[in-house]
C-alpha cells in the first residue's frame, strides 16, 4: 500500500502525522517507511530524529536526485538504528525506513523521464514495503501531477490511497474541499491523468490535525460562555465538513491537538508513552488507528 | 415535566444493544418470543427516539453526538456501529417476508386464547395479520425511509451505498402494504337506536338525564349526519361495502367507525398487485384499542417530516389521502360522542361503555386518548385540555397509578394480566382469540405530557405536569432489575404486590411505549416554553424602569459624558448595561423571567449610580 499524504496549506501536521503513522505501522510487524517527496521543505529527518538529516540529505542521492536522474538508487534509512530516539528495534517489528529529500532541494518541472522514474521507484515500494508514505508538498504541486502520472496505469486504485491533511478550521476545512474537488485539485488532475474519478475518491480519505474537541478536551480554564460558544463552532464545522464532502464517512481519522506536537515535531514513541510518560494516550490512540485503518478494507471503508 | 430525556433514552439504548447484539449477531428474542410487531418495536425504541429527537438522530455522521454514538457503541466502534445498525434494519426487512416475497404482518406470539393452552392456536391463526402490526410498520418504515435518505448522501463505501439501495426498495414495499392492510381493516358498525348497542350508546351519552336515552339518541343521529355522508361517498368507493353504504343512508341510524383487529371480512385486501391476497377474518367492528393504534400509525404518515423529505411514493400519496380522511372522520367522531350534550361530557363519566355492553376505565382512557391527539395535532383547545387532563388524573387514580391499592383491589388488573378484549372473526380458523391491552400506564404518560403542554396557564398546567412525573416514577419503578433485560421493561411487581416470578427478559411492547413518552417529553421541550402573560407584563414594567434610569443617567454623563464611557469605580461599562438592556427586550416576551433577572442586574448597577445623587435631592429639599 501506498499512501499520498498532501495537505492545501502549509503547517497543518502532514508529516509529522505520517511519520508518527508510519512509526505504528512498523511497531504493528508492517515493514513500512517514509517517502519525502516534499521538495521544496524536507524535515522528516528532525520529525524521525536523524541528526545528520536536518534539512534533508547532503548524499547527492536524495529523492530529488532520483527523480532527475542524477542518482541511480536513493539514500534510504534504516531509522530503528539510524534514529537517535527510537533505541533500536523492537522485537516483532517490522522496518522502518526513511527516503530522505535533497538539501536545498526545490520544485522541479517533470518530463517522461521524471515519471518513468518515479514510477519504478514506487513499483519498488510496493513490492517492499506493507506500506510506504508519500509526503507530498503542500497545495498543488508538481508532486502530485507526478505520482499521479506515474501510477496512470496501475488499474485501479486498490495500491495507492491518498490522505488529505486539514487543521481543524472554517479556512483549512474549505482550503481542503478546494484542493480535492475543485480546479487543478486532485480529482481533477488524476481525471487528466487517465484515473478514473471516482475510484480515485474512493481511495481518498482526510484526516483532521491538531482538533480541540470540546466535549473530550479539558476546557476547566473556560467560562461557561466561552465553552459554549466553542461547542457551537465546533458543531458548525462538523456540518460545514459534511456539507463539503469532508464529513465524518470521508474521514479517515482525527488527531487531538497535542501538547508535545505542539511545541516539537517528534514521534510519539513508546518511551515517550510509557517511561517519560510525557505523551498522550489519545493521540497515540489516533496514530494507531490511523495506521491500521489504512491497511484493513473495513476500517477503510467505515460507512 | 422532569423525565431527563437524553440520559434516559441512552441508557435504554445501551440496555437494548446489551441484551440483543452478542458475538456479532442480533437476536429478535424478547419474553414472548418474536413476531413482526416485536421486532419492529425493538427496533423503534432505538429509531423512534432518533427520528424523532433532533439531537438524538444518528443518520447523519457529521451531526451525531459522540454520547449518542458512544451509545450505540455495543455495535460497534464509532461508525461501524451505523453499520452494523443498517445491516440490523434489513435483517428485519428481509426476515418477515412471505415466501413469494411479499411483507408479512403476521402477530404470531403476540396472539392469546381463551383456551388455557395457548398452543391450541392454529398455525393459520398464527399468520393472521393485525392492526398493530400495520401501524408499527407503517412508524417503522418512516423512520427508516428518512433514515436511508440521510445516510444515503454521507455513506463514501459502496458496499453501504448497495445495503442502502436494497433496504429502501423493501422498506418502500412494506410500508404499501401496511398501508393496504390498514385501509382493509377500517370499520363502520351501523346500529338501530332501539337495538343492543344502540341503547348502550344511548345511555353513555346521555348526561343530562332530562331527556330519555332514546331522544338523546337522535339528537346525536342528527348530529353526524355530516360524518355519516362522508363516510358514505368514501366507502361507497370500497369493493364488497355495498350493505354498510346502505345502511348509512339512513339518518335515524347510529354508527361508530374506527379500526378492527384485522382486514375486515367484507374487504378483500391484495398485495404487491401480483395475485397473493391475505385472508379477511375480523368483524366488521371497530375496536377501541385498535383504533388508537391505527390513529397513533397514519398521524406518521402525514406529519411535517413525511412531509418534507418526500417519503411516500404516489400510490403511497394516494392511500395516504384515504387513511388521512378515515382519521379525520373517525375523531370527529369520537369527539362528537365524547363530549356530546351541554351538561358533564360522557368521557367525564367513567368508566366508559363500548356498545357491545363492556365497561372499562381502560376505554375511558383509549377515547380521551384519541381527543387529546387530536388536539394535539390541531395544536389547539386549552380549555378542552384543562377538562381531559381532569379525566387524565382521575384515571391515575383509579388505575392505582397515584393511589395506592386497597386488598384484592380489581383495578390491578388494568396492568397485569391487562385488559383482554376477544378478536372476533378469528375463531373460524381454531379456537376463539384474544389480545391483551397492557399499555395503560404508558399510554397515560404519553397523553398526559401532550395535554400539559396544550394547556397554557401555569395553575392550569402545574397538577399534569406533577401527575407526568408520578406516573414516570411509577414507570421507572416497573424497570426489569435482574441481569439480562436490566432497564428495560416491564415488571408490574416492582410496584404492586403480585405473586409469582419476577420477569427476567423485557418486552419490546411496553419498551417501546416507555421510549414514546420519552420522545413526547422532547417535544414538549422543544416547543417554545408556555409564558404567562402576567410575568410578561411585568417584564415590560421591569423594562420600562430600567431604561428610563439608564437615560437618566446617561444624560447626567454618569459615564463621564460622550467620550468616557466608563464610570470611575465598579459600575458596569455603559456598553455592558446597554447590551443588557438590548437582550431583555428581546427575551421579555418569549422568557419574563429570564428578562426580568437580567434587568434586576441592571436595575442594582444603576442604583449604585443614583444613590448620592438622591440624597442630595433629599437635602435640598429640607
Ligand atoms: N496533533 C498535533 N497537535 C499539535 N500540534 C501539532 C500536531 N500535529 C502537528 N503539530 C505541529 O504543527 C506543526 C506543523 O506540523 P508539520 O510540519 O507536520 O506540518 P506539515 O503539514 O508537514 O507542514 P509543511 O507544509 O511545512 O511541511 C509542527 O510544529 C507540529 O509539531
Ligand atoms: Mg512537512
Amino acid at each position: 500500500m501506498i499512501v499520498f499524504a498532501i495537505s492545501d496549506k502549509g503547517g497543518t501536521g502532514r508529516s509529522v502525522t505520517g511519520g508518527n503513522i508510519v512509526y505504528r505501522s512498523a511497531l504493528a510487524g508492517h515493514d513500512s517507511c517514509f517517502v519525502d517527496f516534499d521538495f521544496g521543505s524536507p524535515t522528516a529527518g528532525t520529525i524521525f530524529d536523524v541528526h545528520a538529516l536536518g534539512r534533508g540529505t547532503e548524499s547527492g542521492r536524495g529523492t530529488q536526485s532520483l527523480l532527475l536522474g542524477s542518482s541511480e538508487a536513493s539514500e534510504s534509512l534504516e531509522l530503528w538504528t539510524a534514529s537517535d530516539s527510537l533505541g533500536g528495534r523492537p522485537p516483532g517489528a517490522g522496518r522502518l525506513v526513511l527516503f530522505p529529500g535533497d538539501k536545498g532541494g526545490s520544485e522541479f518541472s517533470i518530463d517522461t523521464n521524471t515519471v518513468r522514474r518515479c514510477a519504478r521507484f514506487l513499483g519498488r515500494l510496493l513490492e517492499e514495503y506493507e506500506l510506504s508514505v508519500v509526503d507530498l508538498s503542500a497545495g498543488r504541486s508538481y508532486a502530485v501531477r507526478l505520482v499521479l502520472e506515474a501510477t496512470a496505469d496501475w488499474g485501479g486504485s486498490a495500491q495507492t490511497r491518498w490522505l488529505v491533511f486539514h487543521r481543524w478550521t472554517r479556512q483549512h476545512v474549505v482550503a481542503a474541499h478546494g484542493l480535492i474537488h475543485e480546479a487543478r485539485g486532485i480529482l481533477q488532475t488524476a481525471e487528466g491523468c487517465g484515473h478514473d474519478r471516482n475510484e480515485t475518491l474512493d481511495s481518498l480519505r482526510t484526516v483532521r490535525t491538531a482538533v480541540m474537541d470540546p466535549a473530550t478536551a479539558d476546557l476547566s480554564g473556560l467560562s461557561g460562555t466561552q465553552i459554549s460558544w466553542l461547542r457551537e463552532r465546533h458543531h458548525d464545522l462538523q456540518i460545514l465538513a459534511g456539507e463539503l464532502g469532508l464529513g465524518r464517512t470521508r474521514t479517515l481519522g482525527i488527531v487531538p491537538l497535542d501538547p508535545i506536537l505542539h511545541w516539537h515535531e517528534q514521534i510519539l514513541t513508546e518511551k515517550a508513552l510509557y517511561e517519560s510518560r510525557i505523551a498522550s494516550v489519545g493521540t497515540v490512540q489516533a496514530f494507531q488507528e490511523l495506521a491500521s485503518a489504512l491497511v484493513d478494507r473495513a476500517g477503510w471503508e467505515k460507512l | 415535566m422532569s423525565l431527563q430525556v437524553r440520559e434516559q433514552t441512552l441508557d435504554i439504548w445501551r440496555s437494548l444493544i446489551d441484551f440483543s447484539y452478542r458475538d456479532g449477531s442480533w437476536s429478535w428474542e424478547d419474553r414472548q418470543g418474536s413476531n413482526s410487531i416485536s421486532d419492529a418495536e425493538q427496533l423503534l425504541c432505538i429509531l423512534y427516539p432518533a427520528t424523532n429527537i433532533p439531537v438524538l438522530r444518528i443518520d447523519d455522521p457529521d451531526e451525531t453526538a459522540p454520547d449518542v454514538l458512544w451509545a450505540l457503541h455495543g455495535l460497534g466502534n464509532d461508525l461501524d456501529a451505523l453499520r452494523v445498525f443498517t445491516d440490523v434494519l434489513l435483517e428485519y426487512m428481509e426476515r418477515h417476508r412471505l415466501p413469494d416475497g411479499a411483507p408479512d404482518f403476521s402477530a404470531g406470539s403476540y396472539l392469546g386464547s381463551c383456551e388455557i393452552d395457548r398452543t391450541a392456536i392454529t398455525p393459520e391463526q398464527l399468520r393472521l395479520e393485525v392492526v398493530d402490526s400495520y401501524s408499527m410498520s407503517i412508524t417503522l418504515c418512516l423512520s427508516v425511509l428518512g433514515y436511508v435518505q440521510k445516510l444515503g448522501t454521507k455513506t463514501t463505501s459502496r458496499r453501504t451505498a448497495e445495503k442502502l439501495g436494497r433496504l429502501k426498495d423493501l422498506t418502500s414495499r412494506r410500508l404499501t402494504g401496511a398501508m393496504e392492510g390498514m385501509l382493509s381493516s377500517f370499520s363502520v358498525h351501523v346500529f338501530d337506536i332501539g337495538s343492543e348497542p344502540g341503547d348502550n350508546l344511548c345511555a353513555m351519552v346521555n348526561q343530562t338525564n332530562d331527556s330519555n336515552d332514546r331522544v338523546v339518541g337522535e339528537r346525536l343521529a342528527r348530529s353526524l349526519k355530516e360524518i355519516r355522508s362522508s363516510l358514505r361517498s368514501e366507502i361507497a368507493l370500497t369493493r364488497g361495502r355495498s350493505s354498510v353504504v346502505e345502511a348509512l343512508e339512513n339518518d335515524r341510524k347510529l354508527l361508530e367507525c374506527g379500526w378492527s383487529w384485522g382486514p375486515v371480512q367484507s374487504s378483500s385486501l391484495e398485495r404487491d398487485g401480483n395475485g397473493s391476497s391475505v385472508s379477511c377474518f375480523a368483524e366488521d367492528l371497530p375496536y377501541l384499542y385498535f383504533t388508537g393504534v391505527a390513529l397513533d400509525g397514519i398521524e406518521d404518515l402525514f406529519s411535517p417530516r413525511t412531509q418534507v423529505l418526500g417519503l411516500l411514493d404516489d400510490h403511497q400519496q394516494r392511500m395516504s389521502s384515504a387513511l388521512q380522511l378515515r382519521w379525520r372522520l373517525c375523531m370527529n367522531y369520537w369527539q362528537r360522542v365524547a363530549t356530546f350534550g351541554t351538561g358533564r361530557w360522557p368521557i367525564e363519566d367513567l368508566p366508559w361503555r363500548a356498545t357491545d355492553g363492556v365497561e372499562s376505565d381502560h376505554f375511558t382512557l383509549l377515547v380521551t386518548s384519541m381527543m387529546v391527539q387530536k388536539l394535539h395535532v390541531e395544536k389547539a383547545g386549552t380549555s378542552q385540555a384543562v377538562r381531559l387532563g381532569k379525566v387524565l388524573q382521575e384515571l391515575a387514580g383509579r388505575g392505582l397509578i397515584t393511589r395506592r391499592p386497597v386488598a384484592g383491589d380489581s383495578a390491578i388488573g388494568l396492568h397485569e394480566p391487562g385488559t383482554r378484549v376477544v378478536l372476533r372473526g378469528g375463531a373460524a380458523l381454531g379456537p376463539e382469540l384474544t389480545w391483551t391491552i397492557t399499555s395503560f400506564s404508558t399510554t397515560l404518560l404519553k397523553r398526559t405530557i401532550q395535554t400539559a403542554s396544550l394547556v397554557r396557564e401555569a395553575q392550569d398546567r402545574d397538577p399534569l405536569v406533577t401527575l407526568g412525573n408520578e406516573i414516570w416514577s411509577h414507570l421507572l419503578g416497573r424497570r426489569l432489575e435482574e441481569r439480562g433485560g436490566r432497564g428495560l421493561w416491564d415488571d408490574p411487581r416492582g410496584v404492586f404486590d403480585l405473586k409469582g416470578r419476577k420477569w427476567e427478559a423485557p418486552s419490546w411492547y411496553h419498551t417501546q411505549r416507555a421510549c414514546e413518552c420519552l420522545v413526547s417529553a422532547a417535544a414538549s421541550y422543544t416547543a417554545s416554553s408556555p409564558v404567562s402573560a402576567q410575568l410578561i407584563r411585568l417584564a415590560n414594567e421591569f423594562l420600562a424602569e430600567a431604561e428610563h434610569i439608564f437615560e437618566q443617567e446617561r444624560l447626567f454623563g454618569s459615564w463621564g459624558g460622550a467620550s468616557g464611557t466608563t464610570a470611575p469605580g465598579t459600575v458596569a461599562p455603559v456598553q455592558a448595561i446597554s447590551a443588557t438592556l438590548d437582550r431583555a427586550r428581546d427575551l421579555r416576551n418569549t422568557r419574563p423571567g429570564t428578562a426580568v433577572t437580567l434587568l434586576q442586574g441592571v436595575l442594582k448597577e444603576l442604583e449604585v449610580l443614583a444613590r448620592p445623587r438622591s440624597r442630595s435631592l433629599t437635602e435640598d429639599a429640607l
